[in-house]
């Protein structure tokens, strides 16, 4: 804490109004070891580890917001003009697990100043980052023990580029905010109000809950990018979610379709197999053809009466239809055929043509 | 363009399955809620079972699938008795200890076999589950547009 304390001070940059010592307790954020933003400032390289913030593989689970939780700070951000004390977005004191696993990097992120507010160390972005402002005291990084301080990032200016960069910073902040456009708007006002003389102005709303994001090496601290890695995991898995729950709906779906349109299936089997091939894709036929050239021995196992008109490249697919045949014919047998002639199919063309009968029974 | 593509596959060996299914005789009984039901059930058994086998048993989703179609009926062959022993396996199976968050449960659970799977095969089997779900769509579209015409 005392450490956290300093390193507060010199940014001058946080916002502390808002933040409890309770808050600062749980998060090291301080600490040099690692990387985080860039100190835009000659403050000591530990302040950039304080602006890390970012999601680390052991924060998870304790990842704090910073809500009020943030130790009142002394406002010294009249050291850091381009600190806007004010950016402070509300942090809800409570907390947001994002669950996301293996955020670490190394890169320095972009410090965001301080109007950005904790959360706002999403813009890890391009060197643009403010040195004064950038720094922010990751109030809600809790749970971060380490920080490997590797300033990636590029130095940040002095203060007097704070003001564009905050701004940008604002709008590419990579973080998961409830109140998200709220906090910016309210960033970019308090951001355009604020000189760059610095203010200890108090934030104006309390900071809100982000997800501390921190590029891994190499990665690109881009707000964008992160932003992406921030919420695109979620999102993703939601997404992933979604879709396959639709996939086997329509599945179901179809075959609900199906039941009702099967008395129609008992003509024209093979005419519908090869309508079927070619509608699905222009190229099967091309493809069918070298089955008949590298199994020739299933042609005959075929039950050719039964398609008079199915290709040679046809008739691989059902070489194993003679073995098959001989299971019962009850419904549930059709079910282990299939699994069989589906394996038995694979490891056919796995030797080439072999039958692969004997593999078929072992599988059973 | 591979030789015999999981599409050719599955498209081959569900029209097989297809074709012996007990074809309804009375036209009346075919419109019965019962039967359709039942015959839904049994077709999508049959599509999962087709698509599964036609991936063969290089995925892990489709040997779980393949488990569970043969367990299912077994299940409905044998009843209770192996319905234990299947259950008990996979308990055992679901045992393990594995990473994830909230979505990657149901993520699990909608994938077959994702249950004991780590985050990064899991995302692996999704992906080639999606695809080959994509794949049995489409073949099913086929198939009733080609049935309904």
């Amino acid at each position: 804490m005392e450490i956290e304390s300093s390193n507060l001070v010199n940014c001058g940059f946080l916002n502390p109004l808002n933040w409890d010592n309770s808050a600062m307790g749980q998060s090291d954020p301080f600490e040099s070891d690692t990387s985080c933003y860039s100190t835009p400032l000659n403050s000591p390289p530990k302040l950039n580890l304080s602006m890390r913030m970012g999601l680390e593989n052991h924060v998870r689970g304790n990842f704090l917001i910073p809500g009020n939780q943030f130790p009142p700070f002394p406002a010294d951000a009249g050291r850091f003009p381009s600190l806007n004390p004010n950016f402070m977005p509300e942090f809800p004191g409570r907390l947001e697990s994002v669950g996301f696993s293996g955020v670490s990097s190394d890169q320095s992120l972009k410090v965001v100043g301080s109007h950005m507010g904790m959360q706002e160390n999403a813009d890890l972005g391009d060197s643009r980052e403010e040195s004064s402002v950038s720094e922010q005291i990751p109030g809600g990084e809790i749970g971060i023990k380490k920080r490997k301080s590797i300033p990636k990032g590029k130095a940040k200016s002095p203060a007097k580029d704070a003001k564009v960069p905050t701004e940008s910073d604002e709008s590419n902040a990579v973080h998961k905010r409830r109140k998200l456009d709220e906090n910016e708007k309210d960033g970019g006002k308090s951001k355009s109000e604020e000189t760059e003389n610095g203010k200890s102005a108090t934030p104006q709303e309390p900071p809100k809950d982000y997800i501390h994001v921190r590029a891994r090496r190499g990665q690109a601290t881009d707000s964008h990018s992160l932003a992406e890695r921030v919420t695109g995991k979620a999102v993703m898995l939601d997404e992933i979610i979604n879709y396959v729950q639709s996939l086997q709906r329509q599945v179901e779906f179809l075959s609900m379709k199906l039941a009702t349109v099967n008395p129609r299936m008992d003509f024209n089997m093979e005419a519908f197999l090869s309508k079927d091939m070619f509608q699905c894709r222009g190229s099967v036929p091309h493809g069918i053809y070298p089955l008949g050239t590298t199994s020739p021995a299933f042609s005959y196992e075929y039950q050719s009466p039964r398609n008079p008109t199915t290709k040679p490249p046809l008739i691989h697919g059902f070489g194993n239809a003679a073995t098959a045949s001989q299971h019962s014919t009850l419904w549930e047998e059709d079910l282990q055929t299939v699994v069989q002639m589906g394996f038995g199919q694979n490891q056919a063309h796995d030797f080439h043509g072999e039958m692969s009968t004997g593999h078929m029974k072992v599988e059973l | 363009m591979k030789q015999s593509s999981i599409k050719t596959r599955f498209t081959y060996g569900f029209l097989r399955t297809l074709k012996r299914l007990p074809k309804t005789r009375a036209k009346s009984s075919s419109f019965s809620p019962e039967e359709i039901s039942k015959r839904c059930r049994i077709i999508k058994l049959a599509t999962d079972a087709s698509m599964a086998s036609a991936v063969g048993p290089r995925r892990a989703w489709s040997r779980a699938l393949i488990r569970r179609v043969r367990s299912q009926r077994r299940q409905r062959q044998r009843q209770w008795l192996v319905m234990r022993r299947t259950r008990r396996g996979e308990r055992k199976k679901g045992g393990k200890e594995v990473g994830g968050g909230g979505q990657t449960d149901s993520l699990r659970k909608l994938v077959p076999g994702g249950e004991t799977m780590e985050l990064c095969t899991l995302l692996g089997e999704t992906a080639h589950y999606i695809k080959c779900l994509t794949t049995q769509v489409q073949v099913m579209r086929n198939i009733v547009d080609l049935f309904s015409n």
